[in-house]
């Protein structure tokens, strides 16, 4: 019996992948993975980032030839690494994200895009014939669209189904065995819940029609309705392999976390006390914007508060709306008592207000790579250098030379550029930037991305710092759920937009965070109950049930 | 129709059936669509009408002299149009244009090369013009717009080079004989123009490589994603701009006998004013021939009137590169007003689906 294999199954009828092995330097991303990708049937695949999830989609994609394993189709050996034609052959296609439309041209012209883009026909196309070719594909998917409207029109919804319908097509015609492979990407992120159930609609009837259909979701209850199997990714080894009728969210979480990981706090203020009848510093009513609904905020001086959630959730987007570098459609916020509307909110304000950003995007969006360290530290506060009306060049290395010694920059060279020093002493360089100007509030988007180890801890010990000593209100976007665990003394979990609960103190760990973004929000039993927990916390928001994790 | 769908996937249904096509005719005809076309005829007849300039425009040679003028300006923009559907900008066609007459010119009168050679030849130099422009920006990837201006030049260089500076005249009659023929008392070489935007206006809607070029006009990403080979579909497209552009400078050299190396200035503003401006018609927000055409005509008209009213030549450059600036504006709101409806729109949308997952989840709505 081969491991992860259902009880019972020796040989797959569909696609087998065996013993699928991946090493990138000194990082495992796939270890002795396997799985059956059955006809007619829809397995949902789960698993954090770094589980190895896309590693193997980018081997099935034929991006990544795997160090080890082999894919068989019907038992039939299929030489990896997978060329389009050889993936082609077996009718195996992809639905990413990014759904290859234009969205200009109508949704006829979009079904047959990859027809016409490699059509080595020299013979006039014939409009007719493809509108009624269009309409039979709507029609065998039971698709409620209009072949002569074009894609921009269509919602989210339709698009996805439009994408996905077109996979399928495009398979069956090109698969030399008669059976065709579907694998989407995450395809319900930005979908309504009346969206996804005509999603799942459509792909239960393409499965009773021979399809095997492999679904990427972070969402439990997406995988919950979807899906007859589940497999589970961890560490890059498949951590199990249930069927969805047989199992339930807890044991799937479980599977996804594996053994709780304890984390010892970098130091926690204890926070029930401190505030009653203390003033926030920053209030945020009512923000509203593409992806962010009604977002209200309480955020008070000398704690860390983080905002998380899965991806698409919006959290990064709420710092990037109070901040003014995202456009807010409603809301406002009110520093110090200050109120602003947040459609009008910009850099330039926020900045005068003493509130700062500390982008995701380091050399995208915070540093300018081909400048030097230290001129990139100057640059908010160039004024401080002028002398007798020009800037003088040794007070800007003399700035970042102490700035150098207090982050801990290395190497302590003001003259290198930016974009040569490590992830790890950008990050820094971005804080030292905006720290020096003393905000008061400082929001930080994934601080420790692409940072390694070290580098890490004195981040997160300098975020700390700063709200203990400094008593500034940090702000914390991030999807490393230890991290968050480590430094904040709130959470707040977003869902699609909304915040959908919080954790405060001693209920924060990497595992409850996780099951509260996995889950979703468990309401409480009575709206009394819930009011009664609600008299700590943040008007709006409610705590999580306390059995979570 | 299915029950489980709400009002959210709300959009059009399966049940409506395109309309005919004389409905479609009406429906567009009081669209943004053909806009231009109703302003340039409402500017005959008020040309028509105005005092100053009523004698001639009531007159059938005007038209014909106006459509005259504009025959090659005309094949010189759809030089321009087909490469600017794929979204690059070919700024050496008026100097191909140029190179070609020369070429013609020289080689009819001083080296005795029969008229068809001459003219084969001065395609196929425009056709290595063209691959040129088109190794540099596809495969090398350098922005079109200086690329061509440099090219552009380099051809100018060379042309002044072959004719020592000197303007080349006796070209042969027959070429003139034959393009300046009156067929409904219009040119000729008129004809060869629409004839020419007929084609391009099929090809594009019809052939597979045609909506190969429009697909990597939208988007370079979607376009190689699905399989479309963009490179070689950008270079194809320079080679038919010089071509083309070869075209017009054969046109060029049959209308006025001889091959002037100083060129005209107004040519590349004429051209780009007529593809942008074109852009606003019958298929608004998408360069396309049709429009070109119509564009061109009504600046021509418009120039025409002005010049008869009085006002010297360079009012050309005036009503042109007002047009250019007008057509582009006009492009640009057009698709800003389609960007803020389809943000408001997803903002609509991803909000509202919140509430219902929340309501779903029992939550309720907040204060």
């Amino acid at each position: 019996m081969l491991p992860g294999n259902e009880a019972g199954v020796q040989r797959s009828q569909g696609l087998a992948l065996r013993d699928f092995t991946k090493v990138f330097g000194q990082t495992r991303a796939l270890t002795a993975v396997n799985l059956d990708i059955e006809y007619g049937q829809i397995l949902g695949l789960l698993g954090h980032n770094g589980s190895g999830k896309s590693t193997l989609f980018k081997i099935l994609a034929g991006l990544y030839e795997p160090d080890a394993g082999q894919l068989s189709l019907h038992g039939e050996d299929v030489p990896l690494p997978l060329t389009s034609t050889a993936a082609a052959r077996i009718g195996l296609t992809f639905v990413h994200q990014n759904l290859v439309m234009l969205p200009e041209l109508s949704v006829t012209e979009n079904l047959f895009l990859e027809s016409t883009a490699t059509s080595e026909r020299k013979r006039p196309i014939s409009w007719r014939r493809m509108r009624a070719a269009a309409q039979q594909i709507l029609d065998q998917f039971d698709l409620d669209i209009d072949i002569n409207v074009s894609v921009a029109k269509l919602g989210p919804g339709h698009r996805a189904q439009l994408a996905i319908a077109r996979a399928a097509h495009q398979a069956r015609l090109h698969s030399t065995s008669g059976g065709a492979f579907l694998m989407l990407d995450e395809p319900t992120v930005f979908l309504s819940q009346n969206e996804r159930t005509n999603l799942f609609k459509l792909l239960r009837g393409m499965a009773s029609s021979g399809v095997g259909i492999v679904l990427v979701s972070h969402d439990l209850a997406d995988i919950e309705t979807a899906t007859d199997r589940v497999c589970v990714l961890r560490d890059g080894r498949v951590a199990a392999v249930r069927r969805t009728a047989e199992t339930d969210r807890r044991e799937l979480i479980a599977d996804i976390l594996g053994n709780e990981r304890v984390v010892s706090p970098v130091g926690r203020s204890a926070i029930s006390a401190r505030r009653d009848g203390e003033r926030p510093l920053v209030e945020v009513r009512g923000m509203t914007g593409v992806g962010v609904r009604q977002v209200d905020l309480d955020l008070f001086r000398g704690e860390v508060v983080g905002l998380t959630g899965l991806v698409g959730a919006g959290y990064s987007r709420i710092l990037d709306m109070m901040y003014g570098s995202r456009r807010a459609a409603a809301g406002e916020i009110a520093v110090d008592g200050v109120s602003h509307d947040l459609r009008s909110a910009r850099p330039t304000k926020s900045l005068a207000q003493s509130i700062v950003l500390v982008p995701g995007d380091r050399l995208g969006q915070g540093l300018i790579g081909s400048q030097t360290a230290a001129e990139n530290l100057a640059v908010p506060i160039v004024e401080r250098f002028r002398r007798k009306g020009h800037v003088r060049a040794k007070p800007i290395a003399e700035n970042f030379e102490t700035a150098a010694k207090t982050f801990a920059i290395r190497p302590p060279v003001a003259t290198q550029p930016a974009g040569e020093f490590s992830g790890g002493n950008q990050q820094k360089i971005l804080m030292a930037k905006w720290l020096q100007t003393d905000p008061k509030v400082v929001l930080v988007d994934e601080p420790t991305q692409g940072v390694d180890v070290g580098a890490r801890q004195e981040i997160l010990r300098r975020l700390r710092e700063l709200a203990e000593t400094g008593q500034a209100c940090v702000v914390v976007a991030s999807s490393d759920y230890e991290q968050l665990a480590q430094i904040c003394d709130r959470v707040l979990v977003v869902l699609r937009g909304r915040i959908a609960g919080e954790l405060v103190g001693d209920e924060i760990t990497a595992a409850r965070i996780s099951t509260a973004c996995l889950r979703g929000f468990q309401p409480h039993r009575s709206s009394e109950e819930a009011l009664d927990g609600a008299g700590k916390t943040d008007s709006g928001h409610r705590k999580l049930e306390r059995n979570v994790g | 129709m299915t029950e489980a769908q709400g009002n959210h996937d709300q959009r059009p249904s399966r049940a409506a059936p395109r309309p005919m096509w004389w409905a479609r005719t009406l429906q567009n005809v009081f669209s943004e669509a053909y806009a231009l076309p109703l302003v340039w005829v409402a500017m005959i007849i008020f040309f028509m009408v105005l005092p100053a300039t009523s004698a001639q425009f009531t007159s059938a040679q005007t038209y014909a002299v106006i459509v005259g003028i504009q025959s090659v300006p005309l094949i010189l923009a759809l030089a321009v149009l087909v490469p600017m559907i794929g979204q690059d900008f070919d700024l050496s066609t008026p100097n191909t244009l140029l190179l070609s007459s020369m070429m013609v010119a020289l080689l009819t009168t001083r080296h005795g090369v029969p008229v068809w050679l001459a003219i084969v030849l001065a395609l196929l130099a425009g056709l290595v013009i063209g691959l040129i422009n088109g190794i540099l920006c596809a495969k090398l990837g350098l922005f079109s717009f200086i690329v061509t201006l440099g090219t552009g030049s380099l051809v100018f260089g060379i042309t002044v080079y072959i004719s020592d500076n000197q303007i080349v005249s006796g070209v042969s009659p027959t070429l003139s004989d034959v393009m300046l023929q009156r067929v409904l008392n219009l040119p000729v070489q008129f004809y060869v123009g629409v004839v020419l935007a007929a084609a391009i206006w099929w090809w594009i809607r019809y052939m597979p490589s045609g909506r190969r070029h429009t697909y990597a006009g939208d988007s370079r990403e979607v376009a190689l994603l699905s399989g479309v080979r963009v490179a070689r579909v950008r270079i194809g497209s320079f080679c038919v701009a010089g071509m083309l552009a070869a075209a017009a400078g054969v046109a060029n050299i049959a209308q006025s006998g001889s091959a002037d190396p100083s060129g005209n200035p107004n040519l590349l503003l004429a051209a780009f004013a007529a593809v942008f401006l074109g852009g606003t018609t019958i298929t608004p927000g998408r360069f396309n021939a049709w429009g070109t055409v119509i564009a061109l005509l009504f600046l021509g008209t418009g120039v025409t009137a002005l010049q008869i009213v009085g006002l010297s030549s360079y009012i050309q450059q005036i009503f042109f590169g007002g047009a250019l600036v007008l057509g582009v504006l006009f492009a640009r709101l057009a698709s800003r007003r389609r960007e803020l409806k389809e943000e408001r729109e997803a903002l609509r949308e991803g909000l509202d689906e919140t509430d219902e997952i929340l309501e779903a989840q029992g939550m309720g709505q907040k204060a």
